[in-house]
């Protein structure tokens, strides 16, 4: 790894630009330690956090290496009470369970969504692809607080969806929509659908048309054609999507405290896990 | 290939309405000149007045105008310049602890970056007093760590999949490396940067819980102004506001996609 400019093959410009080293490694350095004092040092402090025990005292929490005068020796002291405490708790072992739980559904909905218009792009020409595709994106680029916000006014008791309903005489009283599980799901799937129909798109637009005129030729049913031929050559973009998907999901469910009250204690300590 | 089902387009027609029926709501009521947003009262401009004389989001929207801007502006140098490196710099050591670092702050929670850039924040004033209490600089490096890496991860790409032809010949004709770099490749990426740099911005402005962490007392945030309000109830100066940033975005979008089809017509007529 010292410097490895003999064992390529090819004389490339980066053999060239080696001619000055200088010049080179500043390059290299400015973004490297940028990253590396915001990044990586930030996260060894989380870490190191992690290791000690919570006090009542400015920071709150124990120092790792005690130094005592004495001895002209360092201690150092580190518990794993922390992560013990993250598996044993209920309360977190709940809130880790819920999310993976809000994430699976959410996903799953996205991907109903999601599918049919990305499939609908997909399968336009080529100006109203464009259309419709901005029309997706346009969302994706406001404020994401926004477009949640708008979901409160419609989803509130006196609000849209139930005067809707009332009026079409499918329910009696207004439903309670907002600060339940339903109104999390609803922000998630709202605020993820563009990431999962773009993905989507991109595979679905350079899969080949001939297998699903095959599968027509075949006999087979319209649903049953994308089904098997196109879910199963989707299949990476819906893993692209799905990942997208999931992880945002997972990872926002602290903004879902916008559709409804998700109180969490703050416990420095085990943030890392 | 044109016929689509109907059940197709039935289906991606309750998807399309999913994603605009909040947003239209959204504006109609911003017009609503009564103050209970359910109820229609005629149509009104007078959220848009009260929005302009409303000091603590419009301070907010300046502060994070500039945040974003200062943010987006540093993130495009500095992850032109990492992305730069990772694709054409070849092996040097710490190429892969480097790559790491640069696509992690994409997959790690935000409260996880937030709360540790704070901690360091604390840890970096009582060492070296600097920086002094928590702002607007504290928010403009945390924006920058994230946004850096999605700016990386544009140019990278777009790096990747052009080759490396023109900047070999510019080589043989005896361009120096700087020169090189400035006359050739960046104009090749300057779409790219140009991406990364609003996908910065945006992403910046948008952020809520990054700031919340970092900022400190009279620097809120768009963001956090607009949640801190929402939380309290739904109110239609927020509706005007949403409604401005639409029209915003929207115009942006537009003329980005016109000057990207008539891009398109001049390089392939």
């Amino acid at each position: 790894m010292m410097t490895t400019s003999s064992n390529t093959t090819r004389p490339n410009l980066l053999q060239r630009l080696q001619t000055i080293r200088l010049g080179r490694w500043c390059v290299i350095l400015m973004p490297m330690l940028w990253l590396a004092a915001f990044f990586f040092i930030p996260f060894l402090v989380v870490f190191k956090i992690s290791l000690s025990e919570a006090m009542i005292a400015v920071p709150p929490y124990s120092p790792l290496l005690e130094w005592d005068p004495s001895n002209a020796y360092a201690t150092l002291k580190v518990t794993f009470g922390n992560y013990l405490f993250l598996f044993e708790s209920r309360f977190y072992l709940d809130a880790y369970l819920s999310s993976l739980r809000i994430a699976a559904v959410s996903t799953f909905f996205t991907l109903l969504i999601g599918f049919p218009i990305a499939y609908l792009i997909a399968r336009s020409g080529p100006t109203s692809r464009t259309i419709l595709l901005s029309l997706v994106i346009l969302p994706f680029w406001t404020s994401f607080l926004l477009r949640v916000y708008a979901w409160m006014s419609l989803l509130k008791k006196n609000g849209l969806v139930n005067d809707t309903l009332m009026s079409l005489g499918l329910i009696d009283q207004p439903l309670q929509i907002l600060q339940t599980d339903v109104a999390v799901y609803i922000g998630i799937v709202y605020t993820y659908l563009p990431f999962m129909i773009l993905p989507l798109y991109t595979t679905l637009e350079k899969m080949d048309m001939s297998l699903i005129e095959a599968a027509k030729d075949l006999g087979a049913k319209p649903w049953q054609s994308v089904l098997s031929g196109d879910v199963a050559s989707g299949e990476a973009g819906h893993h692209c999507g799905l990942f997208i998907g999931v992880y945002p999901g997972g990872r926002r469910v602290c903004y879902s405290c916008l559709v409804r009250r998700f109180r969490y204690a703050d416990d420095w300590s085990c943030v890392v896990g | 290939m044109k016929n689509h089902s109907l059940a197709l387009k039935l289906s991606a027609g309750f998807g399309f309405l999913f994603l605009y029926a909040p947003i239209v709501a959204l504006i109609i009521y911003g017009f609503n000149e009564s103050k209970l947003v359910t109820v229609w009262g005629g149509w009104s401009l007078k959220w848009y007045v009260e929005l302009f004389q409303n000091d603590q989001i419009m301070d907010a929207a300046w502060v994070s105008l500039k945040i974003a801007f200062i943010s987006a502006t540093l993130a495009s140098i500095l992850g032109t310049l990492a992305g730069f490196v990772l694709s054409r710099m070849g092996k040097f050591r710490g190429k892969t602890m480097m790559a790491g670092w640069v696509t992690a702050p994409l997959v790690m929670p935000e409260v996880i970056t937030g709360l540790s850039l704070l901690l360091l924040f604390v840890a970096m004033e009582s060492m070296f007093g600097w920086p002094a209490g928590r702002g607007t600089t504290t928010i403009v490096i945390a924006h920058t760590t994230f946004c850096l890496a999605y700016v990386a991860v544009v140019v990278q790409s777009r790096l990747s999949s052009m080759d490396e032809t023109l900047e070999e010949a510019a080589m043989d004709l005896g361009a120096k490396p700087v020169s090189l770099f400035f006359l050739i490749t960046l104009p090749l990426i300057a779409p790219a940067i140009l991406s990364g740099w609003l996908l910065s911005f945006t992403l910046s402005l948008d952020d809520l819980v990054i700031a919340s962490f970092v900022s400190g007392p009279g620097n809120s945030t768009l963001p956090m102004v607009i949640f801190s309000k929402v939380r309290l109830g739904v109110t239609p100066e927020i509706n005007a506001l949403a409604t401005l940033m639409i029209l915003v975005v929207s115009i942006a979008v537009i003329a980005a996609i016109f000057i990207m089809r008539r891009q398109n017509r001049f390089q392939n007529p």
